[in-house]
């Protein structure tokens, strides 16, 4: 009978110690939310992944690769496809394009403010021909260098 | 003599005409949001924030899931502001 007694009275008390760890929890829950500060204008700001680059000669209204190459012929539009993901305020997304003998070929950005999955196409032509050789495309996020992509012209 | 097939011989490519472009699935501009505070209306905030009263139909139309009524808001509400309204 003592022993029932002696029960009942630790789970009364494990409940009672249970209810004050979830009013604390709550209590500062509250508290967080209240931090924002009315009329104020937030944004939200994080990093932005790249997950791969590809190449190719064409790019569909989701701007993914619909034609992915690494071979062209001087003619041809050079595109190369940033997947990112993540969310991210005003990320600079960048590509510089270089020849075999350290020319800069193009050199571009694009501001992106991404939430989650995204594609960022840039492309490259020449209407009197892409001189014929190996080129590097250097993928840099907010100033840092991320990925390079190597790709050839051949007639 | 120089050798055209000789990399250090060739004459250096000429990039001149290069022609660039490009494009991104991603937004440009996250919306941001404004903590609704007393004394505001929805055109009050659109002044604010972009300038031009007339545009609290863009903020109202962003936010028509917790806004019933256009002339109603609360203090303490969150509204999301579209970017580029």
């Amino acid at each position: 009978m003592h022993t029932l007694i002696r029960h009942r009275a630790l789970a009364r008390a494990t409940a009672f110690g249970l209810l004050l760890v979830v009013n604390g929890a709550c209590g500062k829950k509250a508290k967080e939310t209240s931090e924002t500060s009315p009329g104020t204008i937030e944004s939200a700001v994080s990093a932005v992944r790249v997950v791969d680059v590809d190449l190719g000669r064409a790019v569909g209204p989701d701007k993914q690769i619909t034609d992915k190459a690494d071979e062209f012929k001087p003619n041809e539009t050079i595109y190369a496809t940033v997947h990112t993901t993540g969310t991210g305020q005003n990320t600079t997304v960048l590509t510089r394009w270089m020849y075999e003998d350290g020319q800069l070929v193009s050199e571009r950005s694009e501001s992106i403010s991404p939430t989650g999955d995204a594609y960022t196409e840039f492309h490259v032509s020449k209407p009197s021909g892409l001189p014929e050789g190996k080129y590097t495309i250097h993928v840099l996020v907010n100033g840092q260098e991320v990925q390079t992509k190597d790709f050839k012209v051949e007639k | 003599m120089p050798d055209p097939n000789k990399p250090g011989d060739r004459p250096a490519a000429d990039f001149s005409d290069v022609k660039s472009g490009s494009s991104s699935s991603a937004p440009a501009d996250l919306p941001k949001t404004y903590t609704v505070q007393s004394g505001d209306n929805l055109s009050k905030i659109a002044k604010e924030v972009y300038g031009d009263a007339e545009k609290w139909h863009a903020i109202f139309d962003a936010n028509r899931d917790k806004i019933k009524n256009p002339d109603l808001i609360r203090p303490g509400e969150i509204l999301t502001l579209p970017p580029n309204a």
